[in-house]
């Protein structure tokens, strides 16, 4: 499991509107990610 | 940013829904969700981690259960 002070594994994946995102994209800047089950879900 | 599971078009639905004003990340091979222990289940969404990455490229923060509606904007306000 990741821990504080690990490097944050890079990533590329596709949004929503079908723009391509990398994680090196936002270097330098701080980072919020946040993983969700399902669209327009609650909880 | 929000990461699921979901096809870019379930996610653009919801986001146009709610007026987003980030990305939110379309994970359908859950690659991202496995490398940062969100793929708990394979037969099921991606867990609720939520994860703060540093300037440098680090991991600040990992929780292992995050409330999606309260903990992105509680976290952003500490950066």
């Amino acid at each position: 499991m990741l821990q504080p002070g690990d490097w944050a594994p890079d990533f590329a994946g596709r949004d929503h509107t079908g723009k391509t995102v990398k994680l090196s994209d936002f270097r330098g800047k701080p980072v919020v990610l946040w993983f969700f089950p399902k669209a327009d879900t609650p909880g | 940013m929000g990461v699921s599971f979901d096809t870019p078009a379930e996610n653009k639905k919801f986001a146009e829904k709610h007026s987003f004003t980030f990305p939110l990340i379309c994970d359908t091979d859950r690659a991202i969700g496995s490398a940062y222990g969100a793929n708990v289940d394979p037969q099921k969404g991606a867990q609720r981690v939520g994860v703060v990455i540093d300037r440098d490229g680090k991991i600040k923060e990992w929780h292992a259960r995050v409330d999606a509606r309260a903990w992105p904007a509680e976290v952003l306000r500490t950066l």
